[in-house]
Protein backbone atom coordinates (compact mmCIF):
# COMPACT_ATOMS: atom_id res chain seq x y z
CA UNK A 1 0.00 0.00 0.00
CA UNK A 2 1.23 4.04 -0.77
CA UNK A 3 2.36 5.88 1.89
CA UNK A 4 -0.53 8.58 2.21
CA UNK A 5 0.49 9.53 5.27
CA UNK A 6 3.68 10.54 3.60
CA UNK A 7 2.40 11.95 0.70
CA UNK A 8 0.19 14.29 2.46
CA UNK A 9 2.99 15.81 4.45
CA UNK A 10 5.11 16.57 1.05
CA UNK A 11 2.68 17.26 -0.92
CA UNK A 12 0.69 19.66 1.69
CA UNK A 13 2.77 20.26 4.12
CA UNK A 14 0.06 19.03 6.42
CA UNK A 15 2.07 17.60 10.09
CA UNK A 16 2.83 14.26 10.71
CA UNK A 17 1.01 14.61 14.39
CA UNK A 18 -2.32 15.60 12.35
CA UNK A 19 -1.65 13.15 9.28
CA UNK A 20 -1.04 9.81 11.54
CA UNK A 21 -4.64 10.55 13.38
CA UNK A 22 -6.01 9.05 10.29
CA UNK A 23 -5.63 4.73 9.04
CA UNK A 24 -5.65 4.85 5.27
CA UNK A 25 -7.38 1.64 3.92
CA UNK A 26 -7.60 0.80 0.17
CA UNK A 27 -10.65 -0.92 -1.31
CA UNK A 28 -11.37 -0.83 -4.88
CA UNK A 29 -9.89 2.59 -6.48
CA UNK A 30 -10.82 4.32 -3.48
CA UNK A 31 -8.64 5.10 -0.10
CA UNK A 32 -10.58 5.86 2.98
CA UNK A 33 -9.54 7.45 5.99
CA UNK A 34 -10.15 6.52 9.42
CA UNK A 35 -10.03 8.10 12.68
CA UNK A 36 -12.28 5.29 14.69
CA UNK A 37 -9.81 2.48 16.31
CA UNK A 38 -12.44 -0.60 15.53
CA UNK A 39 -12.82 -1.94 11.83
CA UNK A 40 -15.70 -4.21 11.26
CA UNK A 41 -15.52 -7.30 8.67
CA UNK A 42 -18.04 -5.69 6.36
CA UNK A 43 -18.30 -1.82 5.71
CA UNK A 44 -20.42 0.28 3.32
CA UNK A 45 -17.98 3.02 4.21
CA UNK A 46 -15.21 3.74 6.79
CA UNK A 47 -14.63 7.09 7.56
CA UNK A 48 -14.25 9.61 4.77
CA UNK A 49 -13.18 8.58 1.23
CA UNK A 50 -9.71 10.22 0.97
CA UNK A 51 -8.11 9.14 -2.45
CA UNK A 52 -9.14 7.98 -5.50
CA UNK A 53 -6.46 5.67 -7.44
CA UNK A 54 -6.17 6.23 -11.44
CA UNK A 55 -3.59 7.39 -13.00
CA UNK A 56 -2.16 9.32 -10.07
CA UNK A 57 -3.36 9.67 -6.63
CA UNK A 58 -6.70 12.22 -6.44
CA UNK A 59 -7.30 13.79 -3.31
CA UNK A 60 -11.10 13.85 -2.72
CA UNK A 61 -12.68 17.32 -1.74
CA UNK A 62 -14.15 15.91 1.28
CA UNK A 63 -10.89 14.91 2.45
CA UNK A 64 -9.21 18.62 2.11
CA UNK A 65 -12.37 20.20 3.75
CA UNK A 66 -11.43 17.80 6.84
CA UNK A 67 -7.80 18.65 7.01
CA UNK A 68 -7.48 21.53 4.68
CA UNK A 69 -7.00 24.30 7.44
CA UNK A 70 -3.81 22.29 8.29
CA UNK A 71 -1.99 22.76 4.76
CA UNK A 72 0.90 24.87 4.55
CA UNK A 73 1.72 24.43 0.87
CA UNK A 74 0.02 24.08 -2.36
CA UNK A 75 -2.90 26.08 -0.64
CA UNK A 76 -5.00 28.48 -3.10
CA UNK A 77 -6.95 31.65 -1.49
CA UNK A 78 -9.69 32.83 -3.08
CA UNK A 79 -11.24 36.21 -3.05
CA UNK A 80 -15.19 36.39 -2.72
CA UNK A 81 -15.62 37.04 -6.66
CA UNK A 82 -13.68 33.65 -7.48
CA UNK A 83 -15.62 31.79 -5.10
CA UNK A 84 -18.88 31.47 -6.94
CA UNK A 85 -17.37 30.57 -10.06
CA UNK A 86 -15.10 27.79 -8.94
CA UNK A 87 -17.84 26.14 -6.98
CA UNK A 88 -19.06 25.96 -10.44
CA UNK A 89 -16.68 24.21 -11.81
CA UNK A 90 -15.08 26.76 -14.10
CA UNK A 91 -11.63 27.17 -14.14
CA UNK A 92 -9.26 30.66 -13.03
CA UNK A 93 -5.75 32.08 -13.28
CA UNK A 94 -3.33 30.64 -10.62
CA UNK A 95 -0.16 31.03 -10.03
CA UNK A 96 2.02 29.68 -12.98
CA UNK A 97 4.72 27.76 -10.25
CA UNK A 98 1.96 25.96 -8.44
CA UNK A 99 1.41 21.87 -10.08
CA UNK A 100 -1.08 19.28 -9.37
CA UNK A 101 -3.58 18.95 -6.99
CA UNK A 102 -3.56 21.79 -4.41
CA UNK A 103 -6.74 23.10 -1.39
CA UNK A 104 -8.75 26.00 -2.64
CA UNK A 105 -10.62 28.02 0.34
CA UNK A 106 -10.92 31.32 1.52
CA UNK A 107 -9.91 33.15 4.41
CA UNK A 108 -12.54 31.09 6.77
CA UNK A 109 -13.64 28.08 4.92
CA UNK A 110 -11.93 25.38 2.66
CA UNK A 111 -13.78 24.79 -0.63
CA UNK A 112 -11.88 21.68 -2.13
CA UNK A 113 -9.79 20.46 -4.51
CA UNK A 114 -8.82 21.95 -7.49
CA UNK A 115 -6.23 20.89 -10.03
CA UNK A 116 -3.20 23.57 -11.29
CA UNK A 117 -1.37 23.68 -14.65
CA UNK A 118 0.28 26.19 -16.87
CA UNK A 119 -0.96 28.58 -14.69
CA UNK A 120 -5.00 27.81 -14.70
CA UNK A 121 -6.94 26.26 -11.63
CA UNK A 122 -9.21 23.52 -12.23
CA UNK A 123 -12.30 22.96 -10.08
CA UNK A 124 -12.22 19.17 -9.33
CA UNK A 125 -15.75 20.05 -6.93
CA UNK A 126 -17.87 16.96 -7.63
CA UNK A 127 -20.74 17.37 -9.94
CA UNK A 128 -22.75 16.68 -6.58
CA UNK A 129 -21.23 19.60 -4.92
CA UNK A 130 -21.19 22.11 -7.73
CA UNK A 131 -23.16 25.68 -7.36
CA UNK A 132 -26.46 25.74 -8.87
CA UNK A 133 -28.61 28.45 -10.20
CA UNK A 134 -31.11 28.30 -6.99
CA UNK A 135 -28.86 28.19 -4.19
CA UNK A 136 -26.78 31.15 -2.58
CA UNK B 1 -54.12 15.88 9.39
CA UNK B 2 -55.26 12.76 11.82
CA UNK B 3 -55.12 15.49 14.89
CA UNK B 4 -58.15 13.73 16.72
CA UNK B 5 -55.43 10.82 17.18
CA UNK B 6 -53.85 13.10 19.78
CA UNK B 7 -56.77 13.10 22.15
CA UNK B 8 -55.57 9.79 23.84
CA UNK B 9 -53.05 11.96 25.40
CA UNK B 10 -55.54 14.56 27.20
CA UNK B 11 -54.82 12.87 30.62
CA UNK B 12 -51.08 12.93 30.58
CA UNK B 13 -50.19 16.41 28.72
CA UNK B 14 -50.30 19.46 30.77
CA UNK B 15 -51.92 23.03 28.97
CA UNK B 16 -53.54 19.93 26.18
CA UNK B 17 -54.60 23.03 24.40
CA UNK B 18 -51.35 24.52 24.03
CA UNK B 19 -50.31 21.00 22.79
CA UNK B 20 -52.55 20.54 20.06
CA UNK B 21 -52.33 24.74 19.06
CA UNK B 22 -48.82 23.79 18.64
CA UNK B 23 -49.09 20.56 15.96
CA UNK B 24 -51.14 22.53 13.80
CA UNK B 25 -48.55 25.14 13.35
CA UNK B 26 -45.63 23.67 10.93
CA UNK B 27 -42.16 23.91 13.03
CA UNK B 28 -39.23 26.39 12.35
CA UNK B 29 -36.48 24.96 10.92
CA UNK B 30 -33.02 24.77 12.70
CA UNK B 31 -29.50 24.25 12.20
CA UNK B 32 -26.46 22.75 13.65
CA UNK B 33 -23.47 24.37 12.64
CA UNK B 34 -20.35 21.97 12.05
CA UNK B 35 -17.33 22.64 14.80
CA UNK B 36 -15.37 19.29 13.13
CA UNK B 37 -15.14 21.87 10.26
CA UNK B 38 -15.62 25.84 10.97
CA UNK B 39 -16.26 28.05 13.82
CA UNK B 40 -20.18 28.13 14.98
CA UNK B 41 -19.97 32.17 14.44
CA UNK B 42 -18.29 32.27 11.65
CA UNK B 43 -20.70 29.65 10.16
CA UNK B 44 -23.80 31.70 11.21
CA UNK B 45 -22.09 35.11 10.02
CA UNK B 46 -21.92 33.44 6.85
CA UNK B 47 -25.39 32.93 6.40
CA UNK B 48 -26.55 36.24 8.13
CA UNK B 49 -24.73 37.72 5.35
CA UNK B 50 -26.52 36.16 2.98
CA UNK B 51 -30.15 37.47 4.31
CA UNK B 52 -30.62 34.55 6.96
CA UNK B 53 -32.33 35.46 9.92
CA UNK B 54 -31.02 33.08 12.68
CA UNK B 55 -31.67 32.67 16.48
CA UNK B 56 -28.96 30.76 18.20
CA UNK B 57 -29.55 28.41 20.90
CA UNK B 58 -26.94 26.93 22.85
CA UNK B 59 -28.09 23.83 23.43
CA UNK B 60 -24.48 22.52 24.25
CA UNK B 61 -20.67 24.16 23.87
CA UNK B 62 -20.48 21.34 20.86
CA UNK B 63 -23.74 21.62 19.64
CA UNK B 64 -23.87 25.52 18.38
CA UNK B 65 -27.67 25.38 16.97
CA UNK B 66 -30.09 28.19 15.67
CA UNK B 67 -33.58 28.48 14.48
CA UNK B 68 -34.26 29.69 10.93
CA UNK B 69 -36.82 33.13 11.87
CA UNK B 70 -36.16 33.82 8.18
CA UNK B 71 -34.68 32.78 5.15
CA UNK B 72 -33.97 34.24 1.40
CA UNK B 73 -34.25 30.79 0.13
CA UNK B 74 -37.33 28.23 0.26
CA UNK B 75 -34.81 25.34 1.93
CA UNK B 76 -32.32 26.02 4.23
CA UNK B 77 -29.80 23.45 2.47
CA UNK B 78 -30.17 25.94 -0.71
CA UNK B 79 -26.75 26.90 -0.10
CA UNK B 80 -22.90 27.11 -0.79
CA UNK B 81 -22.40 26.73 3.33
CA UNK B 82 -25.01 23.59 3.57
CA UNK B 83 -22.63 21.78 0.54
CA UNK B 84 -19.39 22.72 2.35
CA UNK B 85 -20.61 20.91 5.22
CA UNK B 86 -20.56 23.69 7.54
CA UNK B 87 -23.96 22.86 8.98
CA UNK B 88 -27.01 20.48 9.07
CA UNK B 89 -30.46 21.54 8.73
CA UNK B 90 -32.08 19.23 11.80
CA UNK B 91 -34.28 20.43 14.12
CA UNK B 92 -34.07 21.20 17.79
CA UNK B 93 -35.65 18.06 19.88
CA UNK B 94 -34.15 15.43 17.20
CA UNK B 95 -29.97 17.08 18.25
CA UNK B 96 -30.93 16.15 22.03
CA UNK B 97 -30.44 12.69 22.49
CA UNK B 98 -26.42 13.04 21.75
CA UNK B 99 -26.65 15.35 24.21
CA UNK B 100 -28.29 12.86 26.33
CA UNK B 101 -25.79 10.07 25.35
CA UNK B 102 -22.77 12.41 26.48
CA UNK B 103 -20.80 10.81 24.03
CA UNK B 104 -16.64 11.30 25.06
CA UNK B 105 -13.31 10.84 23.00
CA UNK B 106 -11.90 7.40 22.66
CA UNK B 107 -15.07 5.63 22.90
CA UNK B 108 -17.01 3.17 20.79
CA UNK B 109 -20.19 4.22 19.92
CA UNK B 110 -23.35 2.24 18.14
CA UNK B 111 -25.49 4.47 16.04
CA UNK B 112 -28.79 1.10 15.68
CA UNK B 113 -31.04 2.72 13.17
CA UNK B 114 -28.83 5.63 12.33
CA UNK B 115 -29.68 6.87 8.46
CA UNK B 116 -29.89 9.43 7.43
CA UNK B 117 -27.09 10.58 10.23
CA UNK B 118 -28.42 13.61 11.40
CA UNK B 119 -27.58 11.96 15.15
CA UNK B 120 -24.53 9.97 13.78
CA UNK B 121 -22.77 12.86 12.83
CA UNK B 122 -23.75 15.14 15.41
CA UNK B 123 -22.15 12.83 18.05
CA UNK B 124 -18.96 12.92 15.58
CA UNK B 125 -19.22 16.66 16.30
CA UNK B 126 -19.21 16.16 19.74
CA UNK B 127 -16.17 13.67 19.98
CA UNK B 128 -14.50 16.09 17.35
CA UNK B 129 -13.74 12.22 15.48
CA UNK B 130 -11.66 11.28 18.37
CA UNK B 131 -13.68 7.86 18.98
CA UNK B 132 -15.44 5.43 16.89
CA UNK B 133 -19.12 5.28 15.98
CA UNK B 134 -20.55 2.26 14.66
CA UNK B 135 -23.83 3.33 12.46
CA UNK B 136 -26.11 0.85 11.56
CA UNK B 137 -29.26 0.95 9.46
CA UNK B 138 -31.40 -1.68 6.88
CA UNK B 139 -32.45 0.47 4.60
CA UNK B 140 -30.46 0.39 0.96
CA UNK B 141 -31.56 3.72 -0.02
CA UNK B 142 -31.19 5.02 3.55
CA UNK B 143 -27.57 3.88 3.90
CA UNK B 144 -26.68 5.79 0.67
CA UNK B 145 -27.98 9.28 2.56
CA UNK B 146 -26.29 8.05 5.38
CA UNK B 147 -22.88 7.85 3.89
CA UNK B 148 -23.33 10.83 2.03
CA UNK B 149 -24.32 13.09 4.83
CA UNK B 150 -21.13 11.24 6.43
CA UNK B 151 -18.88 12.36 3.59
CA UNK B 152 -20.40 16.06 3.67
CA UNK B 153 -20.15 16.78 7.14
CA UNK B 154 -16.35 15.12 7.64
CA UNK B 155 -17.13 12.98 10.06
CA UNK B 156 -14.03 10.55 10.11
CA UNK B 157 -14.45 8.54 12.76
CA UNK B 158 -17.44 6.59 11.96
CA UNK B 159 -17.77 3.29 9.64
CA UNK B 160 -21.21 2.57 8.28
CA UNK B 161 -22.67 -1.43 8.62
CA UNK B 162 -25.61 -2.06 6.74
CA UNK B 163 -27.73 -4.59 8.20
CA UNK B 164 -30.99 -4.72 10.22
CA UNK B 165 -30.04 -4.09 13.83
CA UNK B 166 -31.64 -6.57 15.48
CA UNK B 167 -28.66 -8.89 14.13
CA UNK B 168 -25.57 -8.35 16.47
CA UNK B 169 -23.00 -10.57 15.18
CA UNK B 170 -19.70 -9.54 15.56
CA UNK B 171 -20.53 -6.86 17.78
CA UNK B 172 -21.56 -8.01 21.36
CA UNK B 173 -20.43 -6.92 24.51
CA UNK B 174 -18.38 -3.77 22.29
CA UNK B 175 -19.98 -0.78 22.79
CA UNK B 176 -19.36 1.82 26.04
CA UNK B 177 -22.55 3.64 24.35
CA UNK B 178 -25.09 2.56 22.03
CA UNK B 179 -27.81 5.51 20.72
CA UNK B 180 -30.98 3.76 19.70
CA UNK B 181 -33.17 6.12 17.92
CA UNK B 182 -35.62 3.99 17.29
CA UNK B 183 -38.32 3.25 14.11
CA UNK B 184 -41.43 4.80 15.54
CA UNK B 185 -44.94 6.06 14.91
CA UNK B 186 -43.29 8.92 14.17
CA UNK B 187 -46.51 11.47 15.92
CA UNK B 188 -44.33 14.20 16.08
CA UNK B 189 -43.64 14.64 12.46
CA UNK B 190 -46.74 15.92 11.88
CA UNK B 191 -45.21 19.23 12.88
CA UNK B 192 -42.92 18.99 10.00
CA UNK B 193 -46.75 18.69 7.81
CA UNK B 194 -46.21 15.01 7.28
CA UNK B 195 -50.10 13.22 7.56
CA UNK B 196 -48.40 10.79 8.48
CA UNK B 197 -50.86 7.25 9.63
CA UNK B 198 -51.72 7.19 13.15
CA UNK B 199 -53.43 4.29 14.82
CA UNK B 200 -53.22 2.10 17.68
CA UNK B 201 -52.28 -0.89 15.20
CA UNK B 202 -49.37 0.67 14.31
CA UNK B 203 -48.59 1.78 17.79
CA UNK B 204 -48.32 -1.97 18.56
CA UNK B 205 -46.38 -3.11 15.80
CA UNK B 206 -43.85 -0.67 16.69
CA UNK B 207 -43.73 -1.47 20.43
CA UNK B 208 -43.02 -4.58 19.56
CA UNK B 209 -39.95 -3.46 17.13
CA UNK B 210 -38.65 -1.21 19.38
CA UNK B 211 -38.35 -3.86 22.51
CA UNK B 212 -36.69 -6.73 20.09
CA UNK B 213 -34.35 -3.62 19.01
CA UNK B 214 -33.60 -2.93 23.00
CA UNK B 215 -32.88 -6.87 23.34
CA UNK B 216 -29.87 -6.13 20.85
CA UNK B 217 -28.68 -2.58 22.37
CA UNK B 218 -28.34 -4.84 25.48
CA UNK B 219 -25.90 -7.68 23.75
CA UNK B 220 -23.97 -4.75 22.07
CA UNK B 221 -23.32 -2.95 24.88
CA UNK B 222 -20.08 -3.60 27.48
CA UNK B 223 -21.20 -3.72 31.42
CA UNK B 224 -22.16 -0.44 32.86
CA UNK B 225 -22.55 0.73 29.52
CA UNK B 226 -25.14 3.42 28.40
CA UNK B 227 -27.71 3.17 25.84
CA UNK B 228 -29.73 6.29 24.65
CA UNK B 229 -33.42 5.40 23.87
CA UNK B 230 -35.60 7.74 22.22
CA UNK B 231 -38.30 8.31 19.35
CA UNK B 232 -40.50 10.92 18.07
CA UNK B 233 -43.74 9.54 19.33
CA UNK B 234 -45.84 10.33 22.49
CA UNK B 235 -47.35 7.24 22.88
CA UNK B 236 -46.82 5.50 26.15
CA UNK B 237 -46.64 2.32 24.84
CA UNK B 238 -43.55 2.88 22.28
CA UNK B 239 -41.62 4.71 25.54
CA UNK B 240 -42.09 3.75 29.61
CA UNK B 241 -43.67 0.22 28.23
CA UNK B 242 -40.34 -0.33 25.91
CA UNK B 243 -38.35 1.36 29.08
CA UNK B 244 -40.47 -0.95 31.41
CA UNK B 245 -39.40 -4.10 29.37
CA UNK B 246 -35.69 -3.07 29.16
CA UNK B 247 -35.53 -2.79 32.79
CA UNK B 248 -36.79 -6.16 33.09
CA UNK B 249 -34.09 -7.67 30.85
CA UNK B 250 -31.27 -5.97 32.89
CA UNK B 251 -31.39 -1.69 32.45
CA UNK B 252 -31.68 0.87 34.80
CA UNK B 253 -32.81 4.19 34.05
CA UNK B 254 -30.97 7.15 34.67
CA UNK B 255 -32.35 11.22 34.98
CA UNK B 256 -32.11 12.76 32.15
CA UNK B 257 -31.29 16.05 31.70
CA UNK B 258 -31.46 18.49 28.89
CA UNK B 259 -30.96 21.85 27.66
CA UNK B 260 -34.81 22.66 26.78
CA UNK B 261 -37.83 22.29 28.73
CA UNK B 262 -39.64 18.56 29.43
CA UNK B 263 -42.06 17.13 31.67
CA UNK B 264 -41.13 13.44 32.87
CA UNK B 265 -42.61 9.98 32.18
CA UNK B 266 -45.91 8.82 33.10
CA UNK B 267 -46.10 5.42 35.81
CA UNK B 268 -49.64 4.84 34.26
CA UNK B 269 -51.15 4.12 30.97
CA UNK B 270 -54.18 2.72 30.09
CA UNK B 271 -54.46 0.62 33.12
CA UNK B 272 -50.88 -0.33 33.08
CA UNK B 273 -48.66 0.58 36.19
CA UNK B 274 -45.09 0.54 35.04
CA UNK B 275 -41.82 0.99 37.29
CA UNK B 276 -41.75 3.82 39.45
CA UNK B 277 -38.74 4.89 37.49
CA UNK B 278 -39.84 5.57 34.33
CA UNK B 279 -40.31 9.44 35.74
CA UNK B 280 -36.85 9.46 34.39
CA UNK B 281 -37.58 9.47 31.78
CA UNK B 282 -37.60 12.76 29.42
CA UNK B 283 -40.74 13.86 27.37
CA UNK B 284 -40.03 16.98 25.32
CA UNK B 285 -43.53 18.79 24.04
CA UNK B 286 -43.70 20.74 20.98
CA UNK B 287 -45.21 23.24 23.12
CA UNK B 288 -42.98 23.72 25.97
CA UNK B 289 -40.31 25.77 23.76
CA UNK B 290 -41.52 25.69 20.40
CA UNK B 291 -39.92 22.50 18.80
CA UNK B 292 -40.08 19.26 17.50
CA UNK B 293 -41.86 16.84 19.91
CA UNK B 294 -39.05 13.64 21.66
CA UNK B 295 -39.12 11.49 24.33
CA UNK B 296 -35.85 10.45 25.58
CA UNK B 297 -34.56 7.47 28.18
CA UNK B 298 -31.33 6.90 29.62
CA UNK B 299 -30.66 3.38 30.40
CA UNK B 300 -27.31 1.80 32.04
CA UNK B 301 -26.70 -1.86 31.55
CA UNK B 302 -26.57 -3.06 34.65
CA UNK B 303 -23.32 -6.06 35.21
CA UNK B 304 -24.72 -9.59 35.58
Amino acid sequence: MRDYAKYLIERFGISEEIVRKFKFVERGRSVWAFTGKIIPNKWESLGIRAFRIGKDIKPTTDFLRLIGRYATKNVVFLSNDEVNNFMRGESLKCNGKLHGYVIVRTDKFILGCGFCKDGKLISMIPKRYRFQDTWI
Amino acid sequence: MNYEHFERYRDIIDDFHAFMDCLKRQVKYSIRANTILAKPEDVFSALEEKGFVLRKIPLHPRVPAAVIEDMPVKHPGATMEHFLGLYYVQELASMLPPIALSPKSGEIIVDMCAAPGSKTTEIAQIIQNEGTIIAIDSSAPRIKALVSNIQRMCSSSVVVIHRDARYTKGLEGIADKVLLDAPCSSESTIRKGVDVKLSEDIIRKMSALQKSLIRAAHRILKDDGIMVYSTCTFAPEENEEVVDYAINIGFEVEKVFLPLRYENGVEEWNGKTYDSSVRNIARVYPHLDDTGGIVIARLRKVSD
